[in-house]
């Protein structure tokens, strides 16, 4: 049986993470990076965005991407939850509705890596012509 | 709700809106009886004494943006399925006491499901805030606390992607483990079940 892990093991972990971090450190500042909220109230977590987070946690570290993930609440599209808001580098938030890992996976590698819009945009933060 | 691991995420950012600083996270399980107790406390602002018998209604909540608070309810309704119940305690500026009581023997019981992920999504989307979690399964038990993990880690962030998927790992092991130390207990188990019919 394998040994199961406990407070120790993180010990080994925080030393091989700590070398890393320091290669980080250097390219951090807040207003270059990417900005990812994902909606967490009831009615999107009943509809997995629970699993969407982890997801994109996930998928910036492997492609290496320095992003910052947070969580809201509710944003009143409850329709076309599991619902992300992204937020690139001076640009406006581009807020995204049915975010499966599928739609993840093409919002990270087209949006957020290429700049290139995806489709399910929720219009809503729109500007008129007049303005 | 699909399951456990949803209602615990969806009651603790109840506790985050609140402004808590400390969330405990207990669940108990009595393998014989099957009473299933999941306990959520906090220090955040608590519920006022008026608001406090109304909040298991759907059409009540403190949020400006929406008509429903769909929380409290839902967990109230799949408590209450089981046979069980939902009481909640709270007192003004000191926190907040949800005890939801399940019947795990019972057909409409929902599943546990992937807790460890659910504790994984706290700590990643706060790591500011200290989380106790506690497993425990008839007489063992699991617990951990966000503070020695931070002590632990001295200045690498709580929030690292691999700091959190070693928590999720730890955690999903523990469980795992538990419930093996009651399948080889079955017998002493099965013993005592009997003897209460």
């Amino acid at each position: 049986m394998n040994k199961i892990k406990s407070l120790a093991d993180l010990r080994e972990l925080k030393d091989k993470l700590q070398a890393k971090t320091k290669l980080r450190d250097k390219s951090e500042s807040p207003e270059q990076n990417v900005q990812v909220k994902v909606a967490m109230a009831t009615c999107c977590i009943a509809s997995g965005s629970r699993e969407t987070m982890n997801y994109i946690v996930d998928e910036l570290d492997k492609r290496n991407i320095d992003a910052v993930v947070t969580q809201t609440g509710c944003m009143g599209y409850c329709y076309a939850e599991p619902t992300v808001e992204v937020t690139l580098p001076g640009k406006e938030p581009i807020v995204f509705g049915y975010v499966n890992e599928k739609k993840a996976d093409e919002i990270i590698e087209k949006y957020i890596k290429g700049g290139m819009l995806v489709e399910g945009i929720i219009p809503v933060n729109y500007k008129k012509i007049d303005e | 709700m699909k399951d456990i691991s949803c209602h615990i995420l969806d009651i603790v950012n109840n506790s985050v809106h609140a402004g808590a600083k400390v969330i405990e996270v207990n669940i108990t399980k009595n393998g014989i009886t099957g009473a299933f107790i999941l306990q959520i406390s906090d220090n955040g602002t608590g519920i006022p004494e008026e608001m406090l018998t109304k909040v298991t209604d759907p059409f009540i909540t403190s949020s400006k943006l929406k008509k429903v608070g769909l929380g409290l309810p839902l967990l109230k309704q799949n408590a209450e399925l089981t046979g069980g119940s939902l009481r909640i305690h709270s007192d003004s500026y000191k926190g907040t006491e949800v005890w939801a009581i399940f019947d795990s023997k019972h057909i409409d019981m929902i599943p546990e499901g992937d807790i460890a992920l659910s504790v994984k999504t706290i700590i990643s989307a706060h790591p500011g805030i200290e989380l106790k979690f506690r497993y425990r399964e008839n007489e063992e038990e699991f617990s951990m606390d966000t503070r020695d993990i931070k002590n632990e880690l001295g200045n690498v962030k709580i929030n690292a992607a691999e700091v959190l998927e070693f928590i999720r790992a730890m955690i999903t092991e523990n469980i795992v483990a538990l419930k093996q130390i009651t399948l080889t207990d079955k017998h002493k188990t099965d013993l005592i079940y009997s003897n209460l019919r």
